[in-house]
């Protein structure tokens, strides 16, 4: 007993050491990649910068700017470092638009590194697939739409997400087409991403793909249409958001009543919301409704704010004794809470 | 007299091209990636333009760009930020004496437009 | 009679063997569990980064919720910090929990608050009474809102502040953390990356800023503690939050999200009731409910630790201190384990009931106790004559080799995926505190725990104790 404790004791020690070693070494190893990492970074800047507005008199060519890189160490021999450079490519191309947006494209194709994205697509690995399909579409290679369709029901959330994502960036509206019918849910930030690249590369809204899709079932679906028309102001579908108002998921209301909120409705739509209101089997989003309502009211319905104080549901009856007080209507509030404490024959005595 | 700019941006790809560009329109022109880079005479100084983010740590969007009207002279304020919803555009516009607000990404040219 | 005694030696030494190898293993799974989990969030984070969110319009709105009690020192300094945290939809609700101190004076007269007109406060969680609600009067502090109240406790206060706020997050901090900038925007990743499980609870992880550079609010250097107890809980946290919770987040079994830094949806909140107002584990206790309530709903959820520091704190730094701490959780624990022991072994709440929950009791509630009576094991046998002593000793050195292993890697993890400490000099520090810990910090621990314990098994009365602060070294600059 006391050799083999004396044995993993050795084994232990040595382990230690060994973990020692590794602390070591990657100390000094993230020191020394940091400073590279800096060094592309600044020599990548200066370049595009220059390039994009060259210095009084000169033309600052392509082939300056692939010199400065190489030598600042992103050549394709160091794998990391060119990975690194694509994502300073990308990240570039994200923060302009117009003209800069699209000389920088054009230097994108002349410099290196060449088809890195699409070979990533074979990957096994999802995490470089993603990555693959996420520098296609934000490089805008359209022509390899065909290979990132197929991924759009990918097992994986992270290959179907960028590959969905894709489809909306080459398709525009269009992509609404096959949108609502997969396999897998979507989550949030899927649709988030959807939505807001549909908006910055389709600004103008095609209603009719729109329109074709109302027909789905799908939940996730549902979501993104009701974002697709608050985020494009919709007016004209705002009757689809308020279906779902009072809809039996947690969620789908959950997301009508967001979407909604920056609308401002008919008499008509406000009436058909009001009827809602009693539907919904959730007191904090019937309040919810209840602020949005008084939101775009310009004066409060009294019919409806009676019916609410007469609902039985405290929290709802204050939230409406709240809105008729701070609209004017102290008198009714008051009325409201005195015919409370009449019915309560204690509360009177105290009364 | 050389007109002059004050750039602060934080990302540094950003900050480039914009001096660079700010530089091409024969500006003088002070280029910092975080407020601690500022110095006493810049303080002195009477900025034709700032361009200028709104995140930094340690102050809020509102009250950096309350700060910088304040204390640093300047002609007129632009704003380029990656948190450009349109809740924030309109909390700072309303703030007043902000000449522009962009939100990354954005079209230089307007940019220099609102230069010229 | 030493035939009895050296059977029922046997015996005992058997139980203490397996209930050691258990935690042992459960420690090892939890170290490739947690290396896999960050791994993991570190490949995920590439497709969702921090510049996206801040950047997205959709994404769900945030109050940040801080309870205040007397801390007029740093209190118009903290309010400033916490106004500073970058996130697009973004209110500050900062709960002034009846302060007998200048707090409130303080407040109004820096950020110009005027009380508002609240006639109507509907409170769906009772609370103790609302005194006023203000906001600021400029422009530039509209996102923040300060109600005054009378004194209920840190978890009536945080519950004051589900009532008021109207975002559909709710995130809870204490007014004297000191917050990292873009905490929110990393928080509210599994919010929006999750898919089927609705995320209930979610936090990162809190590292400790004693003796670091604060500078307007906001940690500018962050440094090893100068005195060996802080430096002990450094590690501590580490390995608390990086090996512990990100393993059994792994396999969905955080039962705990600090009430220190813990983000929640508002809605289940309120369907929940807020925190407990009477236990001293709130925020155990919070998350325990939360999953109950969505057990119970039969709604798949998930609760979900982020790995990065996002939140710092002062740890305590004198060992009176920390007794007082670690004997209020360990009372937090045994009123949370007791208010829920029907889920003790329970199938109806399936892994929560049957490992989970189990978990708690037998490895975090019962380990002081199993330690105490390891000493008294050893002082009676020992004086008996029966305990083997050259190899009660290989054991021990070897158990604590294992120690020392588990702490080195957790570090190797930290430095290895967050940028915290960075110098030779900062890692040996670190390292050197986390191999003096079983000698000089484990017997206080283990002390502070089972005074909290014996107070809970006698009925002693006591609240949360008084935890002085050292206090950060601040310093202010002239903005911008």
């Amino acid at each position: 007993m006391e050799e083999q404790l004396l044995l993993l004791i050795q084994t232990l020690v040595v382990i230690l050491i060994m973990v020692w070693f590794i602390i070591g070494f990657s100390l000094v190893y993230r020191k020394k990649r940091k400073k590279q990492l800096e060094f592309i970074e600044l020599t990548f800047a200066d370049s595009i910068a220059k390039f994009l507005y060259p210095p009084q008199g000169e033309e600052y060519h392509f082939l300056k700017v692939q010199r400065a890189l190489q030598a600042a160490g992103a050549k394709p021999s160091k794998k990391a470092n060119i990975q690194y450079l694509i994502d300073l490519m990308i990240r570039a191309q994200r923060t302009m638009l117009g003209a800069n947006h699209s000389k920088l494209r054009l230097l994108f194709t002349q410099i290196p590194p060449y088809r890195a994205s699409l070979s990533k697509l074979n990957s096994r690995k999802w995490y470089v697939k993603a990555r693959g399909i996420r520098e296609i579409y934000e490089m805008e290679q359209s022509q390899y739409i065909k290979e990132i369709t197929k991924e759009r029901n990918n097992s994986n959330i992270y290959v179907r997400r960028e590959a969905q994502i894709a489809m909306v960036v080459f398709l525009g509206w269009e992509s609404l087409r096959f949108l609502p019918y997969l396999k897998r849910d979507m989550t949030l930030w899927q649709q988030i991403k959807i939505v807001e690249k549909l908006y910055a590369y389709y600004p103008d809204a095609q209603i009719k793909y729109l329109k074709k899709s109302y027909a789905t079932q799908r939940p996730y679906a549902q979501e993104l249409l009701m974002r697709t028309i608050r985020k494009f102001n919709l007016f004209t579908e705002v009757d689809y958001i308020i279906d779902f108002l009072d809809h039996e998921s947690f969620d789908r209301r959950e997301t009508a009543i967001y979407c909604i909120s920056s609308f401002k409705l008919t008499a008509e739509q406000a009436k058909d919301v009001k009827q809602r209101v009693f539907k919904i089997p959730n007191t904090e989003q019937q309040v919810q409704l209840l602020k949005y309502i008084h939101q775009i009211s310009d004066k409060p319905d009294l019919e409806f704010y009676n019916a609410i104080l007469e609902s039985g549901n405290d929290i709802l009856e204050m939230s409406a004794a709240e809105i008729l007080w701070t609209s004017g209507y102290e008198e009714l509030v008051h009325k409201f809470y005195y015919s409370q404490y009449s019915t309560g024959p204690s509360l009177k005595e105290v009364i | 007299m050389a007109k002059t700019a004050l750039i602060i941006q934080q990302d540094l790809i950003l900050l480039q091209v914009l001096e660079r560009m700010i530089l091409a329109r024969q500006y003088r022109c002070k280029a910092i990636r975080a407020l601690d880079q500022l110095d006493i005479e810049d303080q002195d100084q009477n900025f034709d333009i700032i361009i200028s983010d709104i995140l930094f740590d340690g102050i809020g969007p509102l009250d950096y760009v309350y700060q910088l009207k304040e204390i640093i002279r300047h002609k007129s304020l632009l704003i380029i930020t990656s948190m450009g919803q349109k809740k924030v555009r309109q909390e700072i516009l309303e703030m007043g004496q902000v000449s522009g607000f962009f939100s990354v990404p954005f079209n230089f040219d307007h940019v220099e437009e609102m230069l010229s | 009679m030493t035939g009895i005694l050296q059977e029922v030696y046997v015996r005992i030494s058997w139980v203490f063997f397996i209930y050691g190898g258990l935690l042992l293993t459960i420690y090892f799974l939890g170290v490739v569990l947690s290396a896999r989990a960050v791994k993991r969030n570190k490949r995920r984070a590439r497709f969702l980064q921090v510049k996206d969110i801040v950047s997205a319009t959709d994404i769900p709105s945030v109050t940040l919720v801080a309870a205040a009690f007397n801390e007029g020192r740093t209190i118009v300094e903290n309010v400033k910090s916490l106004l500073s945290i970058q996130y697009p939809f973004y209110e500050l609700m900062i709960i002034n929990d009846g302060s007998t101190d200048n707090s409130m004076r303080l407040l109004i007269e820096k950020y110009k608050l005027e009380p508002i007109d609240s006639t109507f406060i509907v409170q769906p969680i009772p609370t103790a009474m609302v005194r006023a609600v203000y906001k600021s009067t400029d422009i530039k502090y509209k996102h923040l809102t300060v109600i005054d109240k009378n004194n209920g406790g840190k978890s009536d206060a945080l519950n004051c502040g589900i009532n008021f706020a109207h975002t559909e997050l709710i995130l809870c901090t204490d007014a004297d953390c000191i917050v990292e900038q873009d905490a929110i925007l990393k928080l509210v990743r599994p919010y929006l990356e999750e898919g089927d499980l609705e995320i209930i609870a979610c936090g990162g992880a809190i590292g400790v800023a004693n003796d670091s550079e604060i500078r307007d609010g906001i940690l500018k250097k962050l440094r090893v503690p100068k005195d060996l107890l802080p430096t002990t809980q450094v590690v501590e946290y580490i390995r608390a939050f990086l090996i512990g919770r990100m393993g059994w987040g792994e396999v969905n079994g955080l039962m705990l999200i600090s009430g220190a830094f813990g983000m929640y949806p508002r809605t289940r909140l309120l369907e929940v009731g807020g925190f407990n107002t009477k236990t001293v584990g709130e925020d155990l206790e919070l998350c325990i409910r939360l999953r109950v309530h969505m057990e119970k709903l039969k709604k798949k959820y998930k609760v979900v630790n982020v790995p990065e520091t996002l939140c710092w704190t002062e740890v305590p730094h004198s060992y009176e201190v920390f007794v007082k701490q670690r004997d209020r959780w360990a009372r937090g624990l045994w009123e949370t384990l007791k208010l829920h022991k029907y889920l003790f072994m329970n199938p109806r709440y399936g892994k929560m009931g049957m490992i989970f929950f189990p978990y708690w009791c037998f490895f975090e509630f019962g380990a002081p106790i199993v330690e105490f009576l390891g000493i008294v094991f050893l002082l009676v046998f020992g004086f008996y004559g029966l305990i083997d002593w050259p190899l009660a000793i290989l054991l021990f050195l070897a158990v604590y080799l294992l120690g020392c292993i588990f702490s080195s890697v957790a570090v190797f993890f930290y430095i290895l995926n967050f940028r915290y400490y960075s110098s030779a000099k900062e890692i040996t520090e670190l390292l050197l505190a986390a191999y003096l810990e079983p000698f000089l910090f484990h017997p206080v621990l283990v002390y502070g725990q089972l005074k909290g314990l014996y107070k809970k098994l006698f009925r002693i009365k006591s609240g949360w104790g008084n935890m002085t602060r050292k206090g950060f070294s601040t310093q202010t600059t002239t903005s911008p």
